[in-house]
């Protein structure tokens, strides 16, 4: 243990040292602020919604544009900026909710901090304020009449930006979600024209009625493949109805993200789109992913999407292996599908619930999946989540009458 | 203690203590200790609401190994005991999300004390399974289980929400955690104030006038100093506050910080996110604060904390609190601390402030929002320094939050005419 003990304080001189000869020569790189800085491309890429009078204006800053904006390489602390802006027409003095766009969004000075070097207080108090500056004037109203802008400096993403933009006034509120590109990522555009131009008008089948719905649902498959084969690797436990715009900021106001995972097979193609929980909380988040379908259905005029929903074996406690992997497959696969169901009940944006008959097995029915996975156990119901674009409290959540899964048990 | 920052330790000094508590900690036991696994049940504590009845109990850490059979705390688990006895006419689902946004399904948690056979992987996921809360709660009848949390040692703030298709009841629990007593003062409010102190008020007007004329700002402890401004204003009761912060992942803090200090070294070391480092000490009405809470974000060095006191005002018999938010945005050298370290704080103190009543626009427990005047305007120019010599400065408002305990949802929330906050130095066109 002594022996330990000394290289332990050996290795600390020598980090010492090397901390000291770091903090001089970074002194010498301090913040200048940009002469002029360049921001129409970012203003001529935004993507535009109007509503009840309100305009707003959303684009993601490419880490290239954010140096030049800036005068500071955001993209090296994983900080990435979203431009706004917003037009109120509307008779209600505004506010915006930044963590709507991201939950642990930066401070303005919190980012001029991270960035501050020593020996060098009138460069940091330059780069404090040119950011403060830039900020989106989030603290102040945005009055009938007025239009402001600026940047909100969030978690870097790839490819594709989900931007939930919440404005509330008194007993007011007006969402508007924008799929902001990343332009040092261009992927993303292939992901959003694959999801606009999946189904034309005439292949969608319109339902009205709730039983045609719950029909409509239990016919679907089980699950899903691994090889674009049989399907019998994971079920298809979750289903998701509602305009895009709708659920997808539910997920992303309780953590979810666009992450690539590895492809599984249903209705003849890999999943459209998947997410999983990031956060930079400190504790970690909950270890679950989602794969959706998109479907050729319309309930009430609502989009309708199928999941797969579970979590790797062991979750946040699994050894180590990169976050795309999926397998080996929790084999208690109904957990993961009933936190997210919970999860979701704060998002205010679930409306209703229900639950129907998925893999069509009785319950306890141990299923074999891929050979990785193993077996897991299900109860065999698929969970329904219907999304609303009016924010709902969890008093206001409805729920359909049809399977009870306490029944199921 | 002078300091109105708390200290993280520096890392030079932490090297040599890092080795030390690697050697105790290769010496630790990996026995269950004897306890009573039981005991936990004469602590609980119970709350009723209309013909629901909810009674919850924290095991310490210790009980939970005799419970479990495994170390849960090595990994920072913890498991939170509840009873729900539903006399009512609705079932009711209990909703762990509420208890704990990241909380443990119990086949996750079983896998961290995996044994390396199949059988004894089996054996102890259904162990874990069995002793988990079951939904749904039907009518009549009565459930108990245990649900997997993240730790908190010492004291731990507890929200329970159940729904049922007509109604949600959130009932919401301060466990203090009996092995760690030494470290924690919890302050019984009943016994603060005498009735004859009670200031009493009906009107919104006169409230307004009253919470203007609290005190600024904290002071040190000699009360010869001012420290940070008093920003924030909470009415309402423990049972509305509590359930609120919890969802949205905010936890207890101590100010005693002896151990924390060391707990804060060892998560530096071992790169985990602490969620235990301590505040310090501010003081207002000639007492430190009665309740601190932190919400930690990507590091030890990045955290919203805020300090509250409650104060002898009661607004339409709800207990009015007065409390200091600020946001640690890093660490500095600095020669006025032992360790040489101290948090730095974002001096743009009204950004805390206006994030959290954004916060708990989420939390589906704030009815209502105003600004009253405080300090006044601190301009960014002439900034004041808090009692760890940090620059602040403010557009001199308080927030004030009316907190209920019916859900409301973000449109719902009554704002009320009083002060707006100053305008924002961006961008206007």
């Amino acid at each position: 243990m002594k022996k330990i003990h000394y290289t332990e304080m050996k290795r600390s001189c020598i980090v010492g040292s090397l901390i000291c000869l770091a903090l001089f020569i970074h002194a010498c790189a301090t913040f200048e602020k940009p002469a002029t800085i360049d921001e129409a491309p970012v203003q001529k890429r935004a993507l535009t919604k109007e509503r009840n009078g309100i305009r707003a204006w959303a684009a993601v800053v490419s880490d290239q544009e954010a140096r030049q904006i800036f005068g500071i390489d955001l993209s090296r602390k994983r900080i990435q900026a979203v431009w706004l802006e917003i037009e109120n027409n509307s008779d209600h003095p505004l506010m915006l909710m930044p963590t709507a766009i991201d939950p642990e969004y930066f401070a303005p000075m919190e980012v001029a901090f991270l960035y501050h070097k020593s020996f060098a207080a009138d460069s940091n108090a330059a780069l404090d304020e040119h950011l403060l500056n830039l900020n989106f004037p989030i603290r102040s109203l945005i009055e009938p009449g007025s239009r402001a802008s600026g940047y909100i400096f969030t978690n870097w993403t790839w490819g594709v930006k989900v931007i939930d933009v919440d404005v509330v006034g008194r007993g007011f509120s007006q969402n508007f979600t924008f799929f902001a590109l990343n332009p040092d990522a261009k992927q993303g555009q292939d992901i959003l024209d694959g999801i606009e131009t999946l189904f034309s008008a005439s292949e969608l089948q319109e339902m009205e009625s709730e039983t045609a719905l719950r029909n409509v649902l239990e016919q679907l498959p089980c699950c899903v493949s691994e090889n674009d084969g049989t399907p019998n690797g994971e079920p298809l436990n979750v289903v998701i109805i509602g305009q895009i715009d709708d659920w997808i900021t539910a997920f992303a106001r309780r953590g979810y993200r666009y992450h690539l995972l590895d492809p599984r097979y249903a209705f003849g193609r890999a999943q459209d789109l998947s997410a999983r929980k990031l956060n930079r909380g400190y504790t970690k988040p909950q270890a679950h992913v989602i794969r959706l379908w998109q479907m050729p259905m319309r309930y009430k005029g609502k989009t309708v999407w199928v999941a797969q929903t579970g979590r790797r074996l062991g979750g946040r406690f699994a050894d180590k292996a990169p976050l795309e992997v999926t397998h080996p497959l929790d084999p208690y696969v109904d957990e993961a599908r009933d936190d997210i169901i919970q999860d979701l009940a704060y998002s205010q944006a679930l409306i209703k619930i229900g639950h129907v008959k998925g893999s069509g097995r009785p319950q306890q029915t141990r299923t074999k999946a891929s050979p990785e996975d193993g077996h897991y156990t299900t109860d065999g119901l698929r969970v329904v989540l219907v999304f609303g674009d009016r924010p709902a409290s969890l008093e206001g959540i409805e729920f359909f009458d049809w399977e009870r899964p306490a029944d199921y048990r | 203690m002078k300091r109105s920052k708390s200290k993280s330790p520096c890392k030079l000094w932490m090297i040599p203590l890092a080795v030390l508590m690697l050697v105790m900690q290769g010496c630790a036991t990996t026995k269950p200790p004897s306890v009573d696994p039981l005991a936990y049940k004469n602590r609980a504590k119970s709350s009723v609401n209309e013909d629901v009845t909810v009674t919850v109990a924290v095991p310490t850490n210790s009980e939970a190994w005799a419970i479990y059979g495994v170390d849960l705390a090595s990994k920072n688990i913890q498991p939170v005991w509840l009873e729900v006895r539903n006399q009512s006419a609705d079932t009711y689902w209990f909703l762990r999300s509420g208890l704990d946004p990241d909380y443990f399904s119990p086949s996750e948690a079983a896998f961290a004390f995996r044994k390396d056979s199949d059988e004894a992987y089996r054996k102890i996921n259904e162990h874990f399974r069995n002793l988990e809360f079951k939904n749904p709660v039907r009518p009549g009848s009565t459930e108990a289980g245990f649900a997997l949390v993240n730790l908190d040692e010492g004291v731990k703030a507890i929200d329970i929400d159940l729904v049922s298709r007509e109604k949600v009841k959130s009932f919401s629990f301060i466990i203090p955690d009996p092995d760690f007593k030494a470290d924690y003062k919890l302050v019984d409010y009943e016994t603060l104030y005498d009735i004859g102190d009670i200031i009493k008020i009906e009107d919104e007007k006169e409230l307004r006038r009253v919470l203007e004329e609290l005190p600024c700002c904290t002071t040190n402890a000699d009360g010869d100093k001012y420290g940070d401004f008093l920003n924030l204003v909470i009415v309402g009761e423990p049972d509305d506050i509590v359930p609120a912060l919890v969802r949205r992942n905010w936890h207890l803090t101590e100010v005693m910080w002896s151990r924390a200090i060391l707990r804060s070294i060892k998560s530096f070391l071992q790169g985990e996110r602490y969620r235990y480092a301590p505040i310090s000490p501010l003081h207002v009405y000639g007492r430190p604060q009665d309740v601190g809470w932190q919400k930690a974000r990507g590091s030890v060095n990045e955290r919203n904390h805020m300090r509250f006191w409650l104060s002898p005002i009661r607004f339409r018999g709800k207990r009015v609190f007065v409390g200091q938010i600020s946001r640690d945005i890093g660490v500095k050298f600095t020669f006025k601390s032992p360790t040489l370290a101290t948090h730095v704080i974002d001096p743009d103190v009204d950004e805390a402030r206006r994030y959290f009543v954004e916060d708990l626009a989420y939390s589906q427990a704030l009815a209502g929002i105003g600004y009253v005047k405080g300090v006044g305007v601190v301009s960014k120019e002439a900034p004041r320094m808090n009692l760890g010599g940090d620059p602040i400065y403010t557009d001199g408002l308080r927030a004030v939050l009316f907190l209920e305990p019916r859900p409301y949802s973000i449109s719902e929330i009554e704002q009320l005419e009083w002060e707006s906050p100053l305008a924002h130095p961006g961008r206007w066109k």
